[in-house]
């Protein structure tokens, strides 16, 4: 059985972080390493994860956001040639003690797995569903497949899907080493965070590799802690920069051509959502990135043409699974 | 020339695009095109009614090493574009219990070997290379060779499955294990895989209707043991293979059990060469299609006259089923004897009949109609209650013949009207437990997503306006004047769709009984009833 790498990056999670790696040293019948990384926390983070003996810990000296830190560690992680499966947990997720056997279990017998997700419930409330997979839609959003539903075990069955949400997730070890794109190693770090993940799923698809949904595996997110202590409006403004970035950077052309219409109308909902919720200079805020995101494109022009040289999905198919909820089929 | 305009308005204005539609819309305006009123129906059925439909997954369904369903589907230089999605949408049945047999016979051995690498992403996929291409037939049947399951289900390698169609079939099996073939409604799916269309709601298991096209295939549930009792497919059938499959497992010496899953559980790809889009090309499937069907009337010992095909329908097979009797026809169409002669003589003048003998008899009363039936001495009785006439001369032979297949209690004809080609009469069907008449007033060539009205089709019961039955029938309810209902019989009423009666209308039953106009001998047809069709709707 191949080695799983745990990997955490933290940033003032001090009262959370124990919850996390309790979960994880929990976990049954499998090997397993955890790294962590430090994003130069105020707190006392760094010593609650020294407490645990077999992590290794990584901390540094300034906050290099989620996907640099993620990156770091993945590099540090594949050094060790037992490892096959990269777990990347959000420092405010808590898993089951059968997620990771539950997750490999399945993957025996399969070939060409990028990325596994079980079924990711909210950690106050297990009656609510933080997520199953997450998508691009038909209009060009990333969208966290049944957020917010209602908990029904009857209903769930393993499923091929878009892609997985990287608050608990598992990618395979041939995906992480086989990436297209020269300019970003695993996570884009120009993205910082957000979007980061729909980012590698939507890579993922057009490339041909499979992702898939085990509900059998059971996690759970509190969501959003790390950016809550930042500024209230900063997740916004990053999901507008990033999204233009991921559709340009992954989308086959004929489907942002045929969505292009249906993005412009989702661009102005999203600038008025956030003007009612957060109020007018948010949304100004929002507005702005958009057209930053617009700028930076020419940034993402390279790993475009390196990932269009990897597609093997048809654009068809890509936009049927966009519209069919990210499931395949 | 019209063709060429049709086809260059299609590439130009794709249907199910925003600018297909305004373009369509303007098209009805001036009377180009005709309203299909269902097509807009069924995009609000796949989004609201479809979901609600499926059931929840069954419990405790693991893969286990004998599976319930073996999938069975011959690849051959599958393009990529058709295979990925039909193998996802396999690999993701909300059912878990199955395994896929891919029988790969590419020539081009790039194809293969993607095949081969895409067949590892499922254990319960199962990849069997064949070196040289034997036809989908012998292709088929080397993958059943593998097959473990307790059931087979056939798919097309250019097609895509429901996710919820294994787990439909598995509930029904689990409720009735005695289960031997499984059908579900299907629905065509556009050449890119975008957009569904075109569905066909199939009526529950209809064996005359099976006689005049291959209904019950996709999905197609059928159980294993049967299919090797039979010896798999026949290679003199390819192109219509699974048709021939199910003539013969229907043939069998033993009670067949079939079941209809009125969900849409397959999607048909309208792929350039695919038989979905253009049935006359594949003229080798029809002439398939026809032997098949022809060694089938042999096996069920019915005289006939060979397997035709319907011009207008691609696709549609007319069998022409006959029988040496004597047939007697009633003609009781008015309370006036003398109009009754006269409509008799006309019956007769259009009437050829070659394999039966006919007896033409013009009766007033309606009343002991039974009694005459059961006195006489010929061995179908045909009655006319209403002033309809036959369209081609060779009604009758048809009619009784189709009474010498098996199983089959009573038959009618269409019944049009002669002016705008609308449906008077095809037969009724059981709805909330009573007989509703089915597509009175539409256009008899339309289409429709229960298929088109001049299908011949089993139904639950029939107009007493023109019927033929058997002369020692055990029902009751066929000597009577009223609505004949065939709910809860063993026997089919059968609505035989190829021979067609038209309405004829006498310009007044004074006038009709004027000498001059019976010496003429021929009847005025109303020009208003031009509008019948209207009213009836």
């Amino acid at each position: 059985m191949r080695k799983i790498a745990f990997i955490i990056v933290t940033w003032n999670n001090e009262e959370i972080i124990s919850g996390c790696l309790d979960s994880i040293q929990a976990q049954i019948d499998v090997d397993f390493d955890v790294y962590v990384l430090d994003n130069a926390s105020a707190d006392a983070t760094v010593d609650v994860v020294r407490q645990y003996p077999q992590v290794h810990v990584v901390e540094s000296r300034e906050n290099t956001g989620f996907a640099q830190g993620n990156n770091i560690l993945i590099r540090k992680a594949l050094e060790d040639p037992e490892v096959g499966w990269l777990a990347l947990i959000n420092s405010d997720a808590t898993l089951d003690p059968a997620w990771a056997k539950m997750l490999t279990g399945f993957a025996e017998g399969r070939s060409n797995i990028a990325a596994l997700q079980g079924l990711t419930l909210d950690y106050f409330n297990h009656e609510i569903v933080d997520s199953q997979h997450i998508f691009v839609s038909g209009n060009l959003q990333g969208i966290q497949y049944g957020y917010g539903h209602k908990t029904d075990f009857t209903s769930y069955y393993p499923r091929k899907v878009f892609g997985v949400n990287a608050a608990a997730a598992m990618f395979s070890r041939e995906f992480v080493e086989n990436q297209p794109d020269p300019d970003s190693y695993f996570f884009d770090e120009r993205f910082y965070m957000y979007y980061e993940d729909i980012d590698v799923a939507f890579r993922a698809l057009v490339a041909g590799w499979d992702s898939y949904f085990v509900p059998a595996a059971l996690a759970y997110h509190m969501g959003s802690v790390s950016s809550q202590k930042k500024k209230r409006d900063y997740s916004v403004t990053m999901i507008a920069r990033n999204q233009i970035a991921m559709i340009f950077k992954n989308a086959p052309l004929s489907v942002i051509a045929w969505s292009f219409p249906s993005l412009v109308r989702g661009m102005i909902g999203f600038v008025r959502q956030v003007s009612r919720e957060y109020g007018k200079s948010s949304a100004r805020t929002v507005l702005f990135n958009f057209i930053v995101g617009f700028a930076r494109l020419p940034m993402y022009a390279k790993s475009r043409r390196s990932i269009k040289r990897r597609v093997k999905l048809q654009a068809s198919y890509v936009m049927s699974i966009m519209h069919h909820d990210g499931i395949c089929g | 020339m019209f063709r060429l305009v049709k086809a260059v308005a299609r590439t130009l204005f794709p249907e199910y695009t925003f600018r297909g539609r305004m373009i369509r819309k303007v098209a009805i305006k001036v009377g180009l095109a005709h309203e299909v009123s269902w097509t807009r129906a069924y995009e609000d059925y796949i989004k609201t009614i479809e979901p609600q439909l499926f059931y929840a997954p069954l419990a405790d369904h693991e893969p286990t090493d004998s599976p319930l369903f073996s999938i069975v589907v011959p690849f051959f230089n599958t393009p990529d574009k058709y295979l990925r999605p039909l193998l996802d949408s396999i690999s993701n049945q909300s059912f878990q219990d199955w395994e896929l047999i891919m029988t790969d016979a590419s020539t081009d051995e790039s194809r293969a070997s993607v095949i081969k690498e895409y067949s590892d992403a499922d254990p319960r996929f199962t990849y069997v290379r064949l070196h040289s291409n034997g036809g989908i037939s012998r292709n088929t049947n080397e993958g059943l060779r593998h097959a473990r399951g307790r059931y087979v289900v056939f798919a097309d390698h250019d097609d895509t499955c429901s996710l919820h169609a294994l787990n439909e079939m598995a509930i029904v099996i689990h409720d009735d294990p005695d289960t031997d073939v499984l059908y579900s409604d299907e629905d065509v799916l556009t050449d890119n895989g975008r957009y569904r269309k075109g569905p066909f709601f199939k009526p529950s298991w209809s064996p005359h209707m099976f006689l005049e096209m291959n209904y019950t295939n996709h999905l197609s549930v059928i159980r294993r043991e049967l299919i090797e009792q039979v010896g798999g497919l026949r290679r003199q059938c390819d192109g219509a293979q699974d048709y021939d499959l199910l003539l013969r497992i229907h043939t069998l010496p033993r009670n067949i059990v079939v079941h209809h899953i009125p969900k849409i559980l397959y999607h048909w790809r309208e792929a350039e060469h695919s038989t979905a889009r253009a049935m006359s090309a594949k003229t080798y499937a029809l002439d398939a299609g026809a032997t098949a069907l022809a060694e089938y009337l042999d096996r069920v010992d019915v005289e006939n006259d060979g397997v035709g095909h319907v011009d207008h329908r691609p696709g549609w097979y007319h069998i022409h089923p006959r029988r040496r009797c004597s047939v007697q026809v009633i003609v009781s169409v008015s309370t006036d004897q003398r109009l009754n002669e006269h409509f008799a003589n006309l019956v007769r003048n259009r009437t050829r009949a070659t394999w039966v003998s006919a007896t033409f008899t013009p009766r007033l009363s309606q009343e002991d109609l039974g009694e005459f039936c059961r006195a006489s001495d010929h061995d179908v009785i045909v009655v006319i209650r209403s002033m309809f006439l036959p369209q081609s001369d060779d009604w009758l032979d048809e009619l009784a013949g189709v009474l010498a297949l098996p199983g089959t209690a009573g038959v009618a004809p269409l019944l049009m009207f002669n002016t705008n080609r609308r449906v008077v009469d095809a037969g009724l069907v059981n709805r909330a437990d009573q007989l509703r008449p089915l597509y009175k007033g539409c256009r008899v060539d339309g289409g429709g997503p229960a298929g088109p009205p001049d299908l011949v089709r089993d139904v639950d019961g029939l107009t007493p306006f023109v019927v033929a039955f058997p002369r020692r029938t055990e029902h009751e309810s066929l000597f009577l004047s009223q609505d004949i209902d065939g709910r809860g019989w063993s026997d089919r009423l059968v609505l035989w769709g190829h021979v067609r009666f038209l309405m004829a209308q006498i310009a007044g039953r004074d006038e009709a009984l004027n000498d001059n106009l019976a010496l003429e001998g021929r009847l005025v047809v109303l020009r208003s009833e031009l509008d019948a069709g209207k009213r009836y709707k």
